[in-house]
């Protein structure tokens, strides 16, 4: 269980976070989502002791934060980060045994268990495959996935996600979080970082959405995935159907939407009207030969 | 069954890299062995093996010595054996140094000497030596290796704070850095050098680094140095490998970062002045050992230090060889013109290498 009052948090000279308060219960699976820079990566990094918050308290299990050691800590949180940089050559599987590390003793070394853990993690990811290959040389969404076999190895109650699945293809997309529906079900309370709002409401029961590093909605996925809601966040246009199988709702985004507020600021072009825009989207070769002083102008207020 | 087939071929690799580790670590041990003895009877009085060991093993009582004479007993021990033993140590060290720079500071082109901190050792050896402070003792150690440890850390920390652009450390910057470091501090050796009237020699000796002169009582004196800076090094073989994942996830797999961090940079400083204290600046030993190493058996921190400590070790003992018996006559070269010599292509090659391999960073 995590749970998160008034909760400010930021890098240095640059206020983040502004009073999220939060709380995950044990057995959840939460989707957090919000568009690019609303404090989602530095809720992560808080809620894993790493960032210090300013303000505010966060407790773990009913612990603050402050008082678990980090070592202790590791043992109760796993995060798989967006990205990472190494700069040595480690075979996969000797990244995903790193995962067994909180649970070695302060000098020991990793056991015949631990290295059955990480084998079996990579083997529930499909990864087994990597497993000698040096990290520096496999793909992007491989790393990931052997990022998310390591987090498996850490064998934790809680899950801390960070777009771990943003390099990967539909197909390992859908094979990940259904492994963490299988674990979720088992048990282990699941906190998600996505991009991907379809992929959320297919998986995650209840979403959280950060905006300037506030929470402005958190709700059941049915409730909160809603028309008026999405097109507010994220300031898109955007149609809901449901999912023909799951009749989880699913967010449609209109194209055209962004540059039309646009023309409609009046610090651009003011004559220019959306519907004149999108014609010329779509039918180039028909507004290019009628080229207008008007149109001229329309082009110039989009450049 | 397809699963366990693919998983007892894994296991069967990993028994693999374990049995060839450890045939590694045996038979490099036994050529460290092979080439003391081989190197104490090299030299410009030849002495043939079996009164090399004689000598030796009279030395420390294991058989009698009478089948020898006095004198070559003495040049053996006193003179060869105590030098020999010395260059293997320093060896040992500048390669555990650079191996733990490497891995502490994510950059494979560190190493104590291309990151300044074996010059800034030695300028606070030079230092301490020009204020006479070398014959005073600070809780039973030697004054130069405190002073030279102190340089040592003063230019780490210089060179830090120079590669810093933007927050971040870039890897290229931080050789550049540490090359300015390095020569104005050598500048700063020379001067101190001239002002205390001392011979070219003197400076080339801290400049360039040699043996020259040097036995059992400079060991005695660098020994603690050295031994306190390996086992710091050492103890934090495991948190070095996950520091390798960068800080935050480093922390989240339950490392102090910050405490490995300041322990394993004081260590590999400890080494680094503890060596340069009695052999002055010998470069590029720290850069090939560990590189050697990790193409061989990869990149875990753990056995990266045992094989490069022994690499080390044999690689500066037969430099030193060469240095005392390439010019004719008995004049000896600095020992850093050979490690230059041979590790300059080297560290040229990795520089290539990893522009060719990931781009420009």
């Amino acid at each position: 269980m995590i749970e998160i009052m008034d909760l400010y948090a930021g890098y240095s000279g640059s206020e983040i976070l502004k009073g999220i308060s939060l709380k995950v219960n044990s057995g959840e699976m939460v989707g957090i989502l919000g568009p690019n820079g609303s404090g989602k990566t530095t809720l992560i990094n808080t809620m894993s002791g790493v960032l210090k918050p300013k303000s505010g308290k966060i407790w773990i299990n009913g612990t603050v934060i402050d008082e678990l050691e980090i070592h202790e800590l590791s043992k109760q949180i796993a995060v798989a980060p967006q990205k990472t940089e190494i700069s040595f050559p480690f075979k996969c599987f000797s990244i995903t045994l790193m995962g067994r590390s909180p649970h070695v003793g302060k000098w020991g070394f990793y056991s015949e268990n631990d290295k059955r853990i990480a084998l079996e993690a990579m083997n529930s990811t499909n990864t087994l495959k990597l497993s000698e290959r040096p990290i520096t040389n496999v793909s992007g969404g491989e790393a990931q996935m052997v990022t998310v076999a390591r987090v498996l190895a850490q064998q934790t109650g809680i899950l801390l996600l960070d777009e771990v699945t943003s390099n990967l293809d539909v197909s390992h997309k859908m094979a990940v979080f259904d492994l963490l529906t299988r674990m979720n079900l088992q048990g282990a309370t699941i906190i998600s970082v996505m991009h991907d709002l379809n992929l959320a409401a297919l998986y995650c029961n209840r979403l959280v959405f950060l905006k300037n590093g506030k929470i402005l909605l958190d709700g059941p996925t049915n409730e909160v995935f809603q028309q008026n809601n999405l097109r507010e966040i994220y300031e898109t246009e955007v149609q809901i159907s449901f999912h023909p199988v799951t009749k989880s709702p699913q967010a449609h985004f209109v194209p055209g939407f962004f540059s039309r507020s646009r023309l409609n600021n009046p610090n651009c072009e003011p004559k220019a009207s959306g519907s004149s825009f999108d014609n010329r989207r779509h039918k180039p070769t028909d507004k290019v030969t009628k080229t207008s002083p008007k149109n001229n102008s329309l082009v110039r207020g989009i450049q | 069954m397809h699963q366990p087939s693919r998983l007892d071929l894994i296991e069967l690799q990993h028994e693999k890299a374990r049995k060839r580790f450890v045939l590694l670590t045996i038979s490099l041990t036994l050529i460290s062995i092979v080439s003391v003895a081989l190197a104490s009877s090299i030299g410009r009085v030849p002495v043939n093996l079996s009164d090399t060991l004689r000598s030796i093993f009279s030395a420390v009582g294991i058989c009698s010595g009478d089948h020898v004479d006095e004198t070559t007993r003495t040049v053996i021990f006193d003179l060869r054996l105590s030098r020999v033993v010395l260059s293997a140590c320093v060896g040992m060290a500048l390669s555990v140094s650079g191996a733990a720079f490497q891995g502490i500071l994510r950059n494979p082109l560190a190493d104590p000497f291309t990151i300044g901190v074996s010059t800034g050792a030695a300028f606070g050896a030079s230092l301490a030596i020009f204020f006479g402070a070398a014959s005073l003792t600070f809780a039973g150690f030697g004054f130069i290796p405190v002073l030279s440890s102190l340089g040592a850390l003063a230019a780490l920390f210089t060179v830090l704070f120079l590669s810093r652009v933007d927050g971040r450390v870039r890897r290229d910057t931080m050789v550049l850095a540490g090359i300015v470091v390095a020569t104005f501090l050598g500048a700063l050796i020379s001067l101190v050098k001239s002002l205390d009237e001392e011979s070219v020699s003197s400076i080339v000796f801290w400049v360039m680094g040699s043996f020259q002169g040097r036995g059992w009582s400079h060991l005695g004196f660098a020994l603690p140095y050295l031994i306190i800076g390996l086992v710091l090094v050492v103890i934090h073989s495991r948190d070095l490998d996950l520091m390798t994942l960068g800080d935050s996830q480093a922390q989240q797999l339950g490392v102090d970062v910050s405490k490995t961090r300041r322990r394993v940079l004081i260590g590999a400083s400890l080494l680094t002045a503890g060596s340069v204290s009695v052999s002055g600046v010998i470069g590029f030993v720290g850069l090939v050992a560990p590189h050697l190493v990790r193409l061989t058996v990869g990149p875990d921190h753990g056995r990266l230090f045992i094989l490069s400590g022994l690499v080390g070790m044999i690689a500066l003992i037969w430099s030193d060889v060469g240095a005392r018996t390439l010019l004719p006559e008995g004049e000896e070269l600095p020992v850093g013109v050979i490690t230059a010599l041979l590790g300059g292509p080297f560290f040229c090659l990795l520089l290539k290498k990893r522009r060719v391999e990931s781009g420009i960073d």
